[in-house]
């Protein structure tokens, strides 16, 4: 077949047309294009404690507004989301409630933790009874955003990083955390 | 300042040995934990006074004591008071002031979840902020917060390497 090589930025492979512009043909890796369109299409839960919440609000309306990188589709229930955004401090009360969330997410499913409180404790680190000391501890973290809130282009930022690290996955592998 | 004499004159006539002082901007009195529910019912029904909003109710843990504040607001007649007590013996408790002032309920409960202080009388007295199965009182001076966190997170099984 006599077939000409199309131009995609962003697609991680080759596509092809014949002349008459009916059929195509693509040449890809599974991984690569699987990971593409997970990357593209991440769902966020909406999950937010304080104040980084504010700053996830603003990130997700019409001035930062981060469904230029495919993040709009917020989801209410964990059943639909694929990546949580842990956005604002976890106290030992939350702390089951945010486990039970993340093992209700179907996989694959991310978790970026947002502000310091979630990074280490932050201002609660030290004499704190009631808070904890790192979501780590708690469910397997991919990309932690330091900042107390961190402003929204950080969080855009972070985002992005998540994106390029799911390019970087095998996408039919299921990493579970580390014991 | 005429009010002002006028309402320490009503105060003496109350509690004839009580002395009048100043707690930021306000008049504090200070009465014995024995005697702290007679006293707050005669402030409450006295007719000249009639403090029939509870604004505050706290606890401070000074170490060698336990105080606990009634801040109390006069609507009818625009007298701010707050009244002190002082609990020194172990186990604290205190008579709940739930029949005079309903805004009581939520206080006290909130200062026998930080400070331990029981009331009796009071209609459903258990833990307010922290988990029902919480051990010892978070804002008595003796408390250590030490590990607190992760033995929490360690006995529930939430820890990340204990799960499954």
């Amino acid at each position: 077949m006599d077939v000409i090589k199309k131009d995609f930025d962003d697609f991680p492979g080759e596509v092809y047309q014949d002349r008459s512009g009916h059929s195509s043909i693509i040449i890809t890796q599974i991984d690569r294009f699987a990971n593409w369109a997970r990357s593209n299409s991440l769902w966020p839960l909406i999950f937010g404690t304080s104040c980084c919440a504010i700053e996830m609000m603003s990130a997700a309306s019409a001035k930062y507004d981060w469904s230029r990188f495919g993040f709009e589709v917020a989801r209410a229930s964990p059943r639909q989301a694929d990546l949580i955004i842990v956005a604002g401090t976890i106290t030992l009360k939350m702390a089951p409630v945010l486990k039970r969330l993340y093992d209700q997410m179907p996989e694959p499913k991310y978790v970026i933790a947002m502000g310091a409180c979630n990074i280490t404790g932050g201002p609660f680190m030290t004499h704190s009874y009631s808070v904890v000391n790192g979501i780590d501890k708690i469910v397997p973290v991919d990309v932690f955003i330091p900042g107390c809130p961190p402003r929204p282009e950080a969080l855009l930022h972070g985002m992005i990083k998540l994106q390029e690290k799911i390019m970087r996955s095998k996408a039919f592998v299921i990493e579970k955390p580390k014991k | 300042m005429m009010q002002q004499n006028g309402f320490e004159q009503i105060l003496k006539s109350i509690f004839p040995e009580i002395t009048l002082s100043k707690c930021a901007q306000f008049n504090a009195i200070e009465l014995k934990p024995e005697s702290i529910y007679a006293g707050l019912e005669k402030l409450h029904q006295q007719s000249d006074l009639k403090f029939d909003m509870l604004v505050c109710l706290t606890a401070v843990d000074r170490v060698t004591h336990i105080e606990v504040l009634y801040h109390l607001r006069s609507t009818f007649n625009g007298y701010d008071l707050i009244v002190k007590t002082a609990l020194v013996e172990q186990p604290y408790e205190l008579q709940s002031v739930v029949p005079l002032w309903r805004s009581a309920e939520l206080f006290e409960m909130e200062i026998y979840d930080m400070f331990g202080i029981s009331f009796s009388g009071h209609p459903d007295l258990r833990r307010l902020f922290m988990p029902d199965d919480w051990e010892g009182f978070p804002l008595r001076k003796s408390y250590k917060t030490t590990d607190v966190a992760d033995n929490y997170l360690d006995s529930h099984k939430l820890l990340l390497n204990q799960q499954e």
